[in-house]
């Protein structure tokens, strides 16, 4: 139990104010029917868009149908529920594939400084002079449709943030006297990229990635929306989004009920990871803790 | 008193770079030619106000820094260039403990694992035969059991401290280097931290070499003293004698900083005036000429030879020239 004592003491703190345990729900909700919803989709041919039903089209928000159908007589609520899964598989990606571009580079450049590390942050210069959903529009569209496209795609963009944080990050801590302390016990360099350097300066890095996780899904959704991302029938949101805007002055349901899958997701995230800073920050986390009265 | 470590010479200039290709437009000559040595359990203090190189000569020693030029000889053979068993001969030989305990423990780490780290390192344990390791360790520095799970930010600035002690003993070395080890911490603690260091040299035949600015220690606990300023020894004696006869102007006025509550005769005071001048330009001919109360020509012009009273003591002023 003792290990667990801190992620405890986080997990309190969130449930005990209302937007964060908000969040938490939201976040768990999303992640539960990300991963289930292949199997819990009432019509699973509507979702992954493999059928079409002329006579079901643009059939209003009903008890059959909740969300009501598209153009195509699909059940939205199905195609809105299997999006989650897609939604959570490219955040996943994304942020999957930036942190392990990111994370060598930021700890190499910051720890061994000298020549490479000066050519490996001018390369992430380079990729963060541009707008990073310009840069994955681009990338995207080079690389074509498709889910990997698009998470790749995404990826280019977002490691050098996270290769600039670990940077900062490791170029700080390595300063620090227990670097040195280390050196005097006779470790090796790797040895102490590994158990003090990374450990003490990936902190910051993974609570950005975290709040990222909102800006992910919201920039594939982008992507989708103007045609640069998966391709159709895929159930993405934004993908949903955009198929439905056409109709909306008949069929609102059609994208509004995608649009409202992202914004809450998004929202729910992003409150989530404000929560997660503040609750695991030990500085910050004290205070709270003084202020309900609990002790640590 | 057999020598542990010889420094001969030393000497670490850091370069100055500036413009967009980094070209070097000077030094900061932290250490400028610096010679002395270390016996088999002796305490030597380095005193010397900030920014004069005492913590510049640690790094050196514990291989954190590569000097410019000069050895540092330990067993005979210099250490700058050791490699293999020879360097982790001397790792393993020189610890040391730092000013400020709760930078110099990673913050993640439980005391256990703080202590064994070195253990780990250089010993083959088992698992149960390193938790005894540490768990003695933390009894000789006077914490119990109950520490080991316990992480940096639970414990107080003694607690801290004597955790950082017991990872410097921890490989049984020969020479712990103190830098500053008690400054970070309350006057009340200081005193059960030099104490146990005392006691630990006595039980372990250690060598310390002791840096700090604090005289009140360097007379509790050295055996020898060096007065640095600017990178160079001003004075070097056995720790009484400096106490009793400073040679060196700059001695006087440092001594006279301290203060002393069994002083027969009030001494008179020296108070130096303006900050030590820069590093990277220090002065000409005799670094403490432009503080210095009683300042000759002859110290603007041309540096002071080392001058021997008695056998230890040995200082660099004009002053004691026989003319």
């Amino acid at each position: 139990m003792k290990r667990f004592k801190e992620q405890i003491i986080i997990l309190n703190l969130i449930i005990k104010k209302p937007t964060s345990l908000a969040s938490l729900i939201i976040v768990v909700c999303f992640v539960v029917v990300g991963l289930t919803a292949p199997l819990i989709v009432p019509y699973s041919e509507d979702a992954w868009g493999l059928t079409y039903n002329v006579e079901k089209r643009f059939l209003p928000p009903s008890l059959e149908h909740p969300f009501g159908t598209d153009a195509l007589g699909r059940d939205m609520l199905s195609r809105v529920l299997l999006g989650s899964s897609f939604s959570l598989v490219i955040a996943a990606g994304v942020i999957g594939l930036s942190l392990i571009i990111g994370i060598p580079v930021g700890v190499a450049a910051g720890y061994h400084g000298g020549r490479i590390g000066t050519i490996l942050m001018r390369i992430t210069d380079m990729f963060l002079a541009f707008p990073p959903l310009l840069l994955a529009i681009v990338f995207a569209a080079t690389l074509g449709r498709g889910l990997l496209n698009l998470i790749i795609a995404l990826a280019i963009s977002w490691w050098p943030w996270y290769a600039r944080l670990v940077y900062v990050q490791t170029n700080t801590v390595k300063n620090m006297p227990y670097i040195d302390s280390a050196k005097i016990a006779g470790l090796s360099s790797f040895k102490i990229m590994t158990k003090h350097v990374i450990p003490n300066a990936l902190t910051p890095t993974l609570v950005q990635a975290a709040l990222d996780t909102g800006s992910a899904i919201l920039e594939a959704a982008g992507l989708s929306f103007i045609g640069v991302g998966v391709k159709p029938p895929t159930p993405e949101w934004g993908l949903l989004v955009s198929e439905g805007w056409q109709s909306i002055n008949y069929a609102w349901w059609i994208a509004f009920f995608p649009g409202l899958a992202i914004l809450i997701t998004v929202v729910g995230f992003n409150l989530f990871s404000d929560a997660l800073r503040e609750s695991a920050d030990p500085r910050i986390r004290r205070t709270i803790l003084m202020r309900l009265g609990i002790k640590q | 008193m057999s020598r542990l470590v010889e420094i001969n010479n030393l000497r670490k200039y850091f370069p100055i770079r500036s413009g967009l290709f980094g070209k070097i437009v000077g030094h900061v000559k932290a250490v400028d030619g610096i010679t002395f040595s270390v016996g088999q359990s002796e305490v030597v203090s380095l005193v010397g106000e900030s920014g004069s190189g005492k913590t510049t000569i640690a790094k050196c020693l514990l291989l954190l820094e590569r000097p410019t030029s000069g050895e540092i000889l330990f067993d005979g053979y210099n250490i700058t260039e050791a490699r293999g068993k020879e360097y982790r001969d001397y790792r393993r030989s020189v610890q040391a403990v730092f000013q400020n305990p709760f930078l110099s423990l990673d913050p993640r780490m439980n005391v256990h694992d703080i202590i064994s780290e070195p253990v780990k390192n250089h010993m083959k344990l088992s698992r149960k035969e390193l938790y005894e390791y540490v768990s003695k360790l933390l009894e000789m520095v006077g914490l119990d059991q109950s520490f080991l799970e316990k992480f940096p930010h639970e414990l107080s600035g003694g607690q801290a401290q004597r955790v950082a002690i017991a990872r410097a003993i921890s490989l049984n070395p020969k020479l712990v280097i103190l830098d500053e080890p008690t400054s970070a911490l309350d006057v009340s603690i200081q005193a059960q931290i030099l104490n146990l260091l005392a006691e630990l040299k006595e039980k372990m035949n250690l060598s310390y070499l002791l840096i700090t600015h604090d005289l009140s220690i360097v007379r509790y606990i050295s055996d020898r003293v060096l007065v640095i300023y600017l990178g160079k020894i001003m004075e070097e004696a056995p720790t009484e004698k400096i106490f009793k006869e400073p040679l060196h102007p700059y001695t006087q006025t440092l001594l006279t900083s301290v203060p002393d509550p069994f002083a027969k005769d009030v001494r008179e005071k020296v108070i130096l005036r303006g900050e030590p001048p820069s590093p990277t330009n220090p002065p000409k001919a005799c670094r403490f000429h432009t503080r210095c109360p009683h300042v000759m020509d002859v110290c603007r012009e041309e540096e002071p030879p080392e001058i021997q009273f008695g056998e230890k003591h040995r200082t660099y002023c004009w002053l004691h020239v026989k003319k």
